[in-house]
Formats: C-alpha cells, sequence, structure tokens
C-alpha cells in the first residue's frame, strides 16, 4: 500500500491533482448550487471503492490516515478542482465522534457503512427557536427503559432528503443547572416511524436544507453517543482544524474569477470606478489567502487552531459577498436575468454566485456570533 | 524558531528597549509643537545601530535586509517615534544598489548617525513612477549641472539628497549636499509635524563623480529604494495601527458608562473585531512584500508586492485610527489623549511615496501585464 504521508508535499498534491484531472467528470465542476446525492453518487462510490471516502480517519478505521498537513492538500486540491462536495457529514461529523467516543459494537456497526455510502448522515443540531442560541434546544429524549422516545423539531438539515440517518444533539435531562448540560447525542435512522421531513426551498428556489420532525419516535438504547449528558461537550471537542475551510479563499478566488471575466468581455475594467472596486476586492481576496496560509501552517506543523481562526470566517465570507454584490452591480440592467449572462465565448451566471454567497455570512456560526467570539476569547474585552 | 526569526525577535526586544528609554509619543508631540526632534533620541538609535541595519557591513552597518529593518520600523510604529527612519532607509536601500566609493562613504554617514540621507526624485506630486524625469544633468567643465525641481523629500533636513535627472536622455543618479550652489530648499510641514522638502535645482554645480550610476542601474535602485520605503513605511503604519488598536481596546475595557465598561456594548464589540481584522490583515500583507524581498524579487514583481502592502496598510491604518478617535469619544479628539499623535503619523504615512488608492491601480496594472 502506498505511503501517502511519506510522500513530499509537492508530490503528494501533484497526484492528487492529476488523479482528479484524468476521473473527476467535467460537468460536476463548480456547481452554481448544493448537489443532490444522486448527482454524485457515482464519482463517491468509485472513491469509495479506492479506499478514499474518508482521508483523515485512522488507517484502523478505514480510513486513509492522511496526516493534517496532507489533508489540508488534499481539500485545497479538491476545491482547486471544484469538486462537488458530498454529503459527507458522516465522514467528517459522526465517523470522528465514533471513533473517539463510541463502543466497539458502534463503531462496527456504523463505520463501515460511513465509508460505502450506504449510510448517508446529515446534521441535526438547529432548531427553529435555537439557532445562534444552540444550547437552548428543546428536541427532547425521553428514558422508556429499552428505548428513548424522541420528541422535536429539528432544521437547516442540509439536505435531509438524501439522508439515511441524522445525528441529533437532544435534550435528555431538562432539569440540569445549565443548559449546556443535560444534552445528549443520538444516531437516528431516519426510517423509523414517526419522522417527517420537509424541505425548504431556499430564495434561490432550491430545496437545499430541510425541517425534520419526530413524533415519538423511538430510538434503541444504544444509540446514545459517549455518556448521557455529554454531547455538548463532545460536539464542541469535534471542532478540529476544519474550522480553517470555513475561512478558504477558494470560494472568494473563483467569484473573483467568474467576475473578471465577464468584466473582461464586457470591458468593464476600462471604467475607473469598477476597476478601483476590482482592484480592492482583488486585494481583499489576496490577503485573505495569505493569512489563511499562516493559519494552515500552524495547521501543518501540529498546532491546534485557537479562536483567533474566526476571523477568517468572518473576512473570507465578508470579502465573497462583495464580490457577488459588484457582480451583480457589474451585470447593471441584466442584474436580474437569472441563468448565464453572455461575456465572450462564456456564460457568466452571476446571480448564482450572489445567491452562493448570501448564506455563508450565516452558516457555520453566523459572522455576528464568529465576532462575539473573537470579542470574548481574543480581544478579551470585558462584558 | 530559526536563527533569522530568533535575530528579528532580539532586534525588536532592542527597539523596544529603547522604547522604554525615549518616551515616542513625547518625541512626536515636541516634533508637532516645532520643537524638532531629539538629537539624542537620534544618537541613541545610531548607537544601537538601527540606522546602518541595511549598510554594507564594510561601511560600518550591520549588514542586514529589508525583513530585518521592517521588524525595527513596525517596533518604532508602535511607540510613535517621530523619526525619519524609514524614509532614510528608503534612501539606503536604493544607495546600497550602488558599487562606489561616493555610495560607501555616503551609507556609513548615515549609518553613524552623522549624516542624514533623503531620496529626492518626485518631481510632481501625483506623478509617482520614477521612469518619468524632467530634471536634466548638462555635461559643463569638470562636472556637471542639474537643473529642474524635485518635491516631497523626506526628511527635509538631510545633508544629502538623492536626486534624479536625466543625462542626454539617460537616467542618472546623483548625491547632492543641501548647500551646494544652486541648490534652494523649501520645506513644507507635514501633519505630524515633519517637514519635506521640494528642492529647486537652478544650474546646481557638481563634481563629475557626484554621478553614482545611470541606466537602468540607475532605475532600478531608484524603484528598490522606492519600494523597501513602501514596504517599511507599511511595516511603520502596522506598528501604529497595532498600538491605536490596543490603546482603543484597553479604553473600552476601562471606561465606564451606565454603570458598566462601554466594552460590554455589543456594537462596540464587534467595532473593536473589526479593528483586530484589519491589522490582521495588515500583517499579512507587510508579510508578503517582506517575502518577495526575502526571495530577491526585483523589478516590477517587487513592485506589486510593495503596493499591495501600501494599499493594505494605507486603508487599514487610517480605518483604524479613525474608528479609534470615534470609540474614545470626545477625549479621543483632543490633544491630551495619544490616539490623534497616532494619527498624524497614519496620515503622513499613508500618503508618502503615494497613497492605498494609487498604489491599488498600480497593483492592478501590474498585475494585468504580469497575467
Amino acid at each position: 500500500m502506498t505511503d501517502w504521508n511519506a510522500m513530499s508535499d509537492e508530490e503528494f498534491r501533484a497526484e492528487i491533482r492529476s488523479f482528479l484531472q484524468q476521473n473527476y467528470p467535467d460537468h460536476l465542476r463548480y456547481p452554481s448550487r448544493r448537489v443532490r446525492w444522486h448527482e454524485v453518487r457515482e464519482w463517491y462510490l468509485m472513491q469509495a471503492e479506492r479506499g478514499w471516502t474518508a482521508p483523515g480517519w485512522p488507517a484502523e478505521y478505514g480510513g486513509v490516515g492522511l496526516s493534517p498537513s496532507k489533508q489540508l492538500i488534499f481539500i485545497e486540491e479538491q476545491e482547486r478542482y471544484g469538486v462537488a462536495r458530498a454529503p459527507d457529514q458522516g465522514v467528517v461529523m459522526v465517523g470522528p465522534l465514533l471513533i473517539r467516543y463510541g463502543t466497539e459494537e458502534q463503531k462496527k456497526h456504523y463505520l463501515p457503512k460511513i465509508l460505502s455510502w450506504e449510510n448517508i448522515w446529515v446534521q441535526g443540531y438547529s432548531e427553529p427557536n435555537s439557532g445562534s442560541d444552540l444550547a437552548s434546544l428543546r428536541t427532547e429524549a425521553v428514558d422508556a427503559g429499552d428505548h428513548w422516545v424522541v420528541n422535536g423539531q429539528k432544521t437547516w438539515t442540509t439536505l435531509a432528503q438524501d439522508g439515511t440517518h441524522i445525528f441529533l444533539l437532544a435534550r435528555t435531562d431538562p432539569k440540569a443547572e445549565r443548559k449546556q448540560q443535560g444534552i445528549s447525542f443520538l444516531l437516528v435512522d431516519l426510517n423509523t416511524p414517526g419522522i417527517t421531513i420537509r424541505p425548504i426551498r431556499n430564495i434561490a428556489g432550491h430545496e437545499e436544507f430541510c425541517e425534520v420532525f419526530f413524533d415519538n419516535v423511538k430510538v434503541p438504547k444504544n444509540d446514545l453517543v459517549g455518556e448521557p449528558n455529554q454531547g455538548w461537550t463532545m460536539a464542541k471537542a469535534l471542532l478540529g482544524f476544519e474550522r480553517l475551510f470555513l475561512g478558504s479563499p477558494k470560494q472568494s478566488q473563483n467569484a473573483l474569477g467568474r467576475l473578471d471575466a465577464f468584466a473582461t468581455a464586457r470591458g468593464l475594467h476600462d471604467d475607473p470606478a469598477f476597476a478601483d472596486q476590482f482592484a480592492r476586492l482583488e486585494l481583499d481576496v489576496a490577503d485573505l489567502a495569505e493569512a489563511y496560509e499562516a493559519f494552515a501552517d500552524r495547521v501543518r506543523a501540529g498546532e491546534a487552531l485557537g479562536a483567533d481562526v474566526s476571523w477568517l470566517k468572518v473576512w473570507a465570507t465578508e470579502t465573497f459577498d462583495r464580490i457577488a454584490a459588484l457582480s451583480v452591480q457589474a451585470a447593471g440592467a441584466e442584474g436580474g436575468i437569472s441563468g448565464g449572462l453572455a461575456a465572450g465565448d462564456e456564460s457568466v451566471d452571476l446571480l448564482s454566485l450572489y445567491f452562493g454567497a448570501l448564506p455563508t455570512t450565516i452558516y457555520g456560526g453566523s459572522n455576528e456570533i464568529q465576532r462575539n467570539i473573537l470579542a470574548k476569547q481574543v480581544l478579551r474585552l470585558p462584558e | 524558531m530559526t536563527d533569522r526569526q530568533e535575530e528579528r525577535r532580539m532586534l525588536a526586544d532592542s527597539v523596544a528597549g529603547f522604547a522604554r528609554q525615549y518616551d515616542g509619543i513625547a518625541r512626536a508631540r515636541g516634533l508637532s509643537d516645532g520643537a524638532g526632534l531629539d538629537p539624542e533620541a537620534w544618537a541613541a538609535m545610531a548607537d544601537l545601530g538601527l540606522m546602518g541595519i541595511l549598510v554594507p557591513e564594510e561601511a560600518g552597518g550591520l549588514g542586514l535586509g529589508i525583513p530585518e529593518m521592517a521588524v525595527v520600523a513596525e517596533e518604532l510604529g508602535r511607540n510613535c517615534a517621530p523619526e525619519p527612519l524609514v524614509a532614510q532607509a528608503a534612501a539606503q536601500a536604493a544607495l546600497a544598489q550602488v558599487d562606489s566609493k561616493p555610495a560607501k562613504e555616503c551609507l556609513a554617514g548615515t549609518a553613524d548617525g552623522s549624516t542624514r540621507l533623503a531620496l529626492a526624485w518626485q518631481e510632481k506630486a501625483d506623478q509617482l513612477n520614477p521612469a518619468v524625469i524632467t530634471s536634466r544633468a548638462d555635461a559643463v567643465d569638470g562636472g556637471v549641472r542639474l537643473s529642474g525641481s524635485k518635491c516631497l523629500a523626506l526628511p527635509a533636513d538631510a545633508d544629502l539628497f538623492l536626486v534624479s535627472a536625466l543625462d542626454n536622455g539617460v537616467p542618472a543618479l546623483f548625491l547632492v549636499p543641501r548647500d551646494a550652489a544652486g541648490l534652494e530648499l523649501q520645506s513644507q510641514r507635514q501633519v505630524d509635524g515633519a517637514e519635506t522638502a521640494s528642492l529647486n535645482l537652478n544650474g546646481v554645480q557638481l563634481p563629475a563623480e557626484a554621478c553614482l550610476c545611470t541606466g537602468d542601474a540607475a532605475l532600478q535602485a531608484l524603484n528598490t529604494g522606492i519600494s523597501a520605503g513602501l514596504t517599511l513605511a507599511s511595516a511603520e503604519l502596522l506598528g501604529l495601527a497595532d498600538r491605536l488598536y490596543t490603546l482603543t481596546t484597553d479604553y473600552l475595557a476601562t471606561r465606564k458608562q451606565f454603570g458598566v465598561p462601554i466594552s460590554s456594548f455589543q456594537v462596540l464589540r464587534h467595532r473593536a473585531v473589526n479593528l483586530y481584522i484589519q491589522r490582521e490583515l495588515m500583517r499579512a500583507a507587510l508579510n508578503q512584500a517582506v517575502r518577495a524581498f526575502e526571495q530577491g524579487a526585483t523589478g516590477e514583481a517587487l513592485q506589486r508586492a510593495a503596493s499591495r502592502a501600501k494599499a493594505r496598510a494605507g486603508d487599514a491604518a487610517q480605518l483604524i485610527a479613525r474608528e479609534s478617535v470615534q470609540l474614545h469619544g470626545a477625549i479621543g479628539f483632543t490633544e491630551e489623549a495619544d490616539v490623534g499623535v497616532h494619527l498624524r503619523r497614519v496620515l503622513a504615512l499613508s500618503a508618502w511615496l503615494g497613497n492605498a488608492g494609487w498604489h491599488r491601480r498600480r497593483y492592478r496594472t501590474l498585475s494585468r501585464q504580469a497575467a
């Protein structure tokens, strides 16, 4: 077997890059919306057969066991090539959770099915009244002897309509002193009676996320992960260096490239006002990329990321948002036309950029929450 | 930590040590009040070796580079030091490109603090391309005669000016002493109290050896000096911005209104975070310019990196400075508060060698050419 970690970074990067160039389907590059499972299934099943579903998992659990620095390269190359994201919550969240806190039985049962994509996991965190204040969640799991009974509602569950399983944060001790205590991690089969999934149509017209309702849903006792009432602590412990990717410059670089193509074809760079706005964004993206690399260097050196990584998310997403806003301005009187706009030989869909950018300042912890975190933990401002 | 990092840390420590002994803000106020620069602080800086960082060892300097000088500039900015070390360093960086005896002698004088040197290349405030030269050098008996004009040379009280002129249509660099016959100096006061000079070259008579270099070598030396100046000004601006950030977040944490520290108000917390983000961006933009020097970049690649640093530093430092005044409230608008002293330095430095808007345009032009 190839020892990927023994390769030099350059060699490994070249390997991933050429593999994608030779194998990844062209029509799935840089999708303008979150793709559905049936669209990418074939590609990801092929990766599963090669044993590449979970590059970051230890080899003993069926992963590739890549070091953080190699994982970073792997993800950077996927982003660079515009590879469509899989419904990867099983790989990113459930797997690491079980590897760290699961029983042998849970690992044996669930991990192989994540690797083979037989199980598609979706996330059950947010609720209608618990968004930024997630710890106030009210979906409850009541001990009924040999099983839990779950009642409540989750929302913003990405592509739940494609999922087979959901991992839930549910309240198991309503009397706990602090709201963060008394929350447990449950693994739930979406086919269990009492579960209703209702897709939510977003403002771009796509059904990207869903509401998930639980009405007296019976969950086996052994599908609770770790200790009861420790769900919050476990969820926090799972926040690893993946937070870095929320601050990746790739979305902005890609958006700026598309705006550039449009502006060049339409002669907009000759307009000094546009040129200055464009140059400003170009520098915003360039400095973002420089800062991102400094954080990535820390990951490569094996350091844990601190709360300061939050500023990268704020800057990355707000930069993306500014590019998207300028794009629609650049389209002028055609700014309201949906679909691609003619730009020389190409067609550039500027509205999809616009709608793509809007949620980025909300998801992954809204930018207001990120600023709260920075003010408290990094600036250490007294409250 | 690598040896170079260790060396830079020690350099930063030694400037910080200097700053504890000599209060930069007091000196900056002195300069604003018309008291001029403090000769004792200047001599102490020379003793520390800060003026010889870019000067080769054989000329009595430390023979270090822009990365080390950037560490010094940042630390001086953090202490609001008003001395024109960065302006002189730009001239030193240009002169260090010239391999000649007069150049070495001049550099040696700058290193020990006995000679002050200024770049005098700009001819019009809005013409920032050093290749556009209208001043002329004409051969005369036993030497050359310079005619034309220069502006915005910093510091105005330099003993020697590094002047560009066309010799038969070819760019050339000259060392011009301030007492040269035919040189008329006028100074203009900057907002921080420092003075820049306009030079009227009314047939300035110089010996032939005053010409240091000609042609591409002259333009390259100028470009290197200007890129160094831009990078170092960005470092000094980062230091100033960092101090403003600290002053402001400290103020938010201690100032009480409505019975609570005003840092408890979310709108102020978020604005403080925005300042933090701007400061981090300044550091990122500066790091890439410093790296360009480390990697030996030249020509347009170097100019592009330097423009990028200055574009970010100019805008971000001004934003941080204005916000610092606002977040201090009325006291922030007084001379008593330290923010204003920093703000004036920020204004002067962000305009020097071209403001953010100009450097964004140059960055964009160079990027499109490179693509």
